[in-house]
């Protein structure tokens, strides 16, 4: 552990947030042009997870542990590696990249809410000392990144249908080809959140002796599998009209939103912390 | 065959989702909540997963789909086998004395899980460590365990934190409960002696109260307090070992105050109490569970198979979910809007 001052990391998070303000600004001056500024995009986000991992590891340095224990860590990991996953979508999956006009916003949303949160350092409990726990969290971030992904989608094909935006976003893929992307990236998170899953069993079988105990945010990360699921099979199942599928994914990403963010910070659970 | 095909609908699977999520939000939101709002839709989508793998095609015909609901049922049947199986309790163990089966508390107990299992376990517990930051910040658990003849320890094993000790198919982890324990030897006045360790609360969550009662071999009660010369460090990092710290017993036997050092003895009805020193407790849980290997492996295979299905899906041009015939069983042609 390095002793570096406690705001050493703030500069390269803003630089970070700003890059992912000016991604932002594209995405919307690309819909309302007609053009696109994919090149510029995905400088833009690169830059931002550049400057975003310098953040962490900066950060990491001065605490002496990885970003998995306050609010503000979990919060800046996630800015992360939600752009991360989001730039590697965006660069390889054409068809998602409409959905930016909603991701980086959301990103940018994160990024005010993470400037209100206090940087204070925690202490890592010994049970998080697990290769169990990287997994568990590197498999969650996948999963959150491709329903992000998925949701921002759903929310452009959404907005489409609102007065004033169904010009704007007019020259995007019609709707039945852009759903395509929407349930295939569902379908990917959904293995992903099996996995988090599974290696958050073997990490609490290892660190409290249990591998299930329903503890909170067991409980709520059961309920966003189970709607995963649900919602899958519902697509399956019936011919539901296109927009009620979107609004499920919508549905299924608040409840992941509320697990990753809500959940651990407002119970007194073993993944709080320190017992 | 009338009544399977019914109870494979894929609608059913969806009735059951809902009643689970809604059974889990109700034990979730009341801890008293029977286990029937669980069990039910459980059982409604294990037997409804059933039907479905016997009748419909659409699982069969794809070996990754078909694999990841199988997988799904055999984890329901290994959860519910463990349910038969498996054993919780809690034991605490002094430092240099054997476990016993019988200090065990039980907490749950499976109607298949015979107790004379847990009385094939025999080890010492050797010292233990517990390290602490500033602000009484718990960091890392080290407990020493020492082997016993013939239990297929090869050694002195360090468990603690994310290490259990395995031991027979049980697992026992170290817990944030542990403390002093003061080690006392009774001798009655026929001159027979009895030992034991006397635990007092959890320390130093209960650094305040370090207080507990025994009943003597002769009948008599007695309170003891341990007092510790040096308060609790909270501003600076320390370790919770095993070496004597300096520590005076007080014993209170019918209104009568007697203060003993380690080594120590004092004279009281019946017989003498001879305080022979003080060592640390480690409250451990215990969990048996043969099924667990078999429960991940399960889990493992079932998310690859999936994501088998899937990727044979995506390569095919569809998406994972399309319904047979919808306009989305199409390739990456992005025809525009144009709203």
């Amino acid at each position: 552990m390095l002793s570096l001052p406690l705001d050493t990391e703030l500069p390269w998070l803003m630089a970070g947030v700003t890059a992912y303000g000016v991604a932002t600004l594209s995405s919307w001056h690309s819909a309302w042009r007609g053009r696109s500024h994919a090149s510029f995009m995905l400088a833009s986000l690169l830059v931002a997870v550049v400057l975003l991992a310098t953040a962490i590891a900066l950060r990491w340095m001065r605490t002496g542990y990885g970003p998995f224990l306050t609010l503000f860590e979990v919060l800046l990991s996630n800015l992360f590696s939600l752009g991360l996953i989001y730039l590697l979508v965006y660069w390889r999956y054409p068809l998602a990249r409409p959905g930016a006009l909603v991701v980086l916003p959301l990103l940018l949303l994160l990024s005010f809410w993470l400037r209100a949160v206090s940087p204070e350092a925690g202490q890592l409990p010994a049970t998080y000392l697990s290769i169990w726990l990287w997994v568990h969290v590197g498999v969650g971030k996948v999963f959150l990144g491709l329903c992000l992904a998925a949701v921002g989608i759903a929310g452009v094909l959404l907005l489409r249908r609102l007065p004033g935006f169904g010009r704007l976003l007019g020259s995007l893929p019609a709707d039945e080809v852009l759903d395509v992307p929407v349930w295939r990236l569902m379908s990917v998170a959904f293995i992903f959140h099996s996995l988090m899953l599974i290696a958050g069993a073997v990490w609490a079988q290892d660190a409290w002796g249990r591998f299930w105990a329903w503890d909170p945010l067991e409980t709520w990360a059961f309920v966003t599998w189970l709607a995963l699921g649900l919602s899958l099979h519902a697509r399956l199942t019936w011919q539901i009209p296109l927009w009620s599928g979107w609004l499920m994914v919508l549905g299924v990403f608040c409840l992941a939103f509320l697990t990753f963010f809500g959940v651990p910070f407002s119970s007194l659970g073993p993944h709080k912390g320190i017992l | 065959m009338n009544i399977i095909k019914p109870l494979s609908s894929l609608r059913l699977t969806l009735a059951g989702m809902l009643l689970l999520v809604a059974g889990v939000l109700v034990s979730y939101l009341d801890a008293a909540a029977s286990s029937a709002w669980l069990v039910l839709p459980l059982l409604l989508l294990a037997f409804n997963l059933l039907a479905a793998l016997l009748v419909n095609p659409r699982l069969s015909h794809h070996p990754g789909l078909l694999g990841f609901h199988l997988c799904l049922l055999v984890i329901a049947v290994l959860a519910a086998a463990s349910q038969l199986m498996l054993l919780e309790g809690r034991v605490e163990l002094t430092e240099g004395r054997a476990f016993a089966a019988g200090d065990v508390a039980v907490i749950r107990q499976g109607p298949w899980h015979s107790r004379e299992q847990l009385e094939t376990l025999a080890f010492v517990q050797g010292p233990i460590q517990v390290e602490y930051a500033a602000g009484l910040r718990r960091g890392q658990t080290r407990s020493a365990i020492l082997p016993m003849a013939g239990q297929g320890l090869g050694g002195a094993q360090e468990v603690g934190d994310t290490r259990a000790l395995k031991l027979a198919g049980y697992r026992l982890y170290t817990t944030s409960n542990k403390g002093y324990a003061a080690i006392l030897s009774w001798t009655g006045e026929d001159g027979v002696v009895h030992g034991g360790a006397l635990h007092f609360p959890s320390y130093p969550r209960y650094d305040w109260k370090q207080v507990n009662r025994w009943t003597a071999p002769s009948g008599e009660p007695l309170a003891l307090e341990l007092r510790l010369d040096a308060p609790v460090p909270v501003d600076r990092s320390w370790v919770l070992g095993s070496r004597d710290p300096q520590a005076v017993l007080l014993v209170n036997a019918g209104g009568a105050g007697h203060t003993l050092l380690p080594g120590e003895a004092v004279q009281l009805a019946g017989g003498s109490l001879h305080f022979e020193g003080l060592r640390l407790w480690m409250g451990y849980e215990i969990y048996y569970n043969p099924f667990l290997p078999w429960l991940f492996t399960a889990a493992v295979i079932g998310v690859l198979a999936l994501g088998w299905y899937f990727s044979v899906k995506f390569r095919s041009g569809a998406t994972a979910v399309s319904p047979a015939g919808s306009p989305t069983e199409m390739g990456d042609a992005i025809p525009s809007a144009r709203h």
